[in-house]
């Protein structure tokens, strides 16, 4: 039985009223009330620069009690740094935590320009957080600073971490990898690359009122029941055969089966490429990006399985530049990508995280949802964030189009993803 | 809080199948490749190329791949957690 609020009262009215704070069902004692425990409530808000208070006082009228965790993600139309600190006087004693972003979600308004925020209260969960700066220089060191290990919890054995770190410092894939060493083989991991409103010049995440570039916030929760992880891609393959990488460098790709990656790309992409329309040889080199976005790399993980990497330009000399490493050696396929596979991929996403859940209601998440499925879904995007939303029973959740998106479940060794949808659910 | 920098030591202490090490480090180096650094540092120790390997040979065979540099180390760091911990490798999604 949970040791911390042991309330006795007497009257069911007031069971009642509890109950629609948010206190989990009272034990009935001779018509009056043992209250045990606060359940999860979540909350979540979209405002614009010029209401953030507004926006935030909403929040928290919603949530209806103290908040433990408070996520902010931000344009860089919007002052992240304010938001941040108005978000931290406002939501004193709770983890504040967020970053900027390409685009930003709740359930049921996708857009730019704006913010969304995202509240958790109860007593189901715990947090601890912390930040870390100098990720380029040293990820592992970063990590040491921004992770804030509690102690072994009995009532919340489940551990859950998010992570939100500056895609733009080059080693997001290693960062994740390393957080999954340093966290250890218990801990799932969630969460997303910051964004910057496809500027990619800076990115910024924040914890508190602290916010930096080149830098990661960690969040570790601790819960009495697991969280959800959903993750899931919508490409398929198009190659017809594996193509090899014969000639990388860090995340730029020289050669795919000892010819220029670009000229494999375009020989491979061609005829599916001009059944919509594209003439990939004629394209100018600067304007291949969508057009990569589309035909992705599709790195071989599994039976019929494939992690995506995206290919973000090209240069003079043939070689194509990814959004993080592909070794010499690496055998991919090029991958397709429609519409509506996109959006069934979110929707499949948030159904896995739903199951994770064993069962329990979804009380509310978070969304990690690439900025290349808005790139290839325009303005169906907003259609995939709704069918997250439906799967998850209009939970209320907030998100984020991010630069990579991360998710590790126990044993799983892979984390950081590309064009792929995390949903993180939280149990009620 | 304990150093994050020096996690508690642990051992592989079962035997260990080298398709499990494999399937592992296909997470981040996809199939072709985690297969071809895998059997490359087992020539490299004279150990089996495939079946099972003494918890002993494990251990090596990992520790050696965590030496290198980049997502062949840090992947071979992982992996060498998630067998320690003997969780089974989940397909990447």
């Amino acid at each position: 039985m949970c040791a911390a609020t042991h309330i006795r009262c007497g009257a069911r009215k007031l069971s009642n009223a509890l109950s629609n704070l948010g206190f989990r069902s009272a034990c009935s004692d001779g018509g009056g009330l043992t209250l045990l425990i606060m359940t999860t409530r979540i909350a979540s808000a979209r405002g614009a620069a010029a209401d953030a208070a507004r926006t935030f006082e909403a929040l928290a009228q919603d949530l209806g009690s103290k908040a433990t965790l408070v996520a902010v993600f931000s344009s860089t139309e919007v002052n992240f740094e304010g938001l941040m600190k108005q978000a931290s006087d406002r939501f004193a004693g709770a983890a504040v935590i967020g970053c900027t972003t390409a685009g930003e979600f709740t359930g049921t308004k996708e857009g730019k320009g704006h913010f969304v925020t995202w509240a958790l209260s109860g007593d189901d969960i715990t947090v601890s957080a912390g930040m870390g700066t100098g990720l380029k220089a040293d990820a592992e060191a970063a990590l040491t600073d921004a992770i804030s290990m509690p102690p072994h919890d009995t009532e919340r054995p489940h551990r859950t971490a998010i992570l939100l770190l500056d895609p733009l410092s080059g080693n997001g894939e290693e960062a994740s990898l390393l957080a999954t060493t340093m966290l250890g083989p218990t801990v799932k991991l969630a969460g997303g690359a910051a964004g910057d409103d496809l500027q990619f010049k800076r990115a910024v995440v924040g914890f508190g009122t602290r916010v930096a570039p080149d830098a990661l916030v960690v969040a570790v929760l601790s819960s009495r029941k697991p969280l959800g992880i959903g993750v899931k891609h919508g490409h398929l393959p198009l190659s017809k055969k594996p193509l090899t990488v014969t000639k990388a460098s860090g995340s730029t790709v020289e050669e795919i089966d000892g010819r220029p990656a670009l000229s494999v790309w375009k020989e491979e992409v061609k005829d599916a490429a001009s059944a919509l329309g594209i003439d990939v040889e004629k394209t100018a080199l600067k304007d291949l990006g969508s057009h990569f976005l589309r035909f992705e790399a599709g790195l071989i993980a599994g039976a019929n399985e494939y992690k995506i990497r995206a290919p973000l330009s090209a240069d003079a000399k043939g070689a194509i530049s990814f959004a993080c490493g592909l070794p010499e050696g690496a055998v991919i396929r090029i991958t397709s990508s429609k519409e509506p596979d996109q959006i069934a991929a979110a929707r499949e996403a948030a159904q896995r995280a739903k199951k994770a859940l064993g069962g329990n209601k979804v009380a509310g998440a978070l969304v990690f949802d690439c900025i290349c499925r808005n790139l290839i879904l325009g303005s169906h995007f907003e259609s995939a964030v709704k069918e997250i939303s439906g799967a998850l029973d209009g939970a209320p959740l907030a998100g984020f189009e991010t630069y990579g998106e991360i998710a590790m479940e126990l044993g799983q060794s892979s984390g950081f993803h590309n064009t792929t949808t995390v949903v993180l659910a939280f149990p009620s | 809080m304990p150093s994050l920098r020096k996690p508690q030591v642990l051992v592989i202490e079962r035997p260990v199948d080298v398709a499990l090490i494999k399937a592992h480090m296909a997470g981040s180096l996809g199939l072709e490749k985690a297969d071809a650094v895998v059997s490359n540092t087992l020539k490299a120790l004279t150990f089996p190329l495939q079946g099972e390997l003494a918890a002993d040979q494990a251990e090596s065979v990992l520790s050696r791949l965590a030496l290198e540099p980049g997502l062949i180390g840090l992947a071979a760091k992982v992996t060498k957690q998630m067998v320690r911990n003997q969780l089974a490798p989940l397909v990447p999604r």
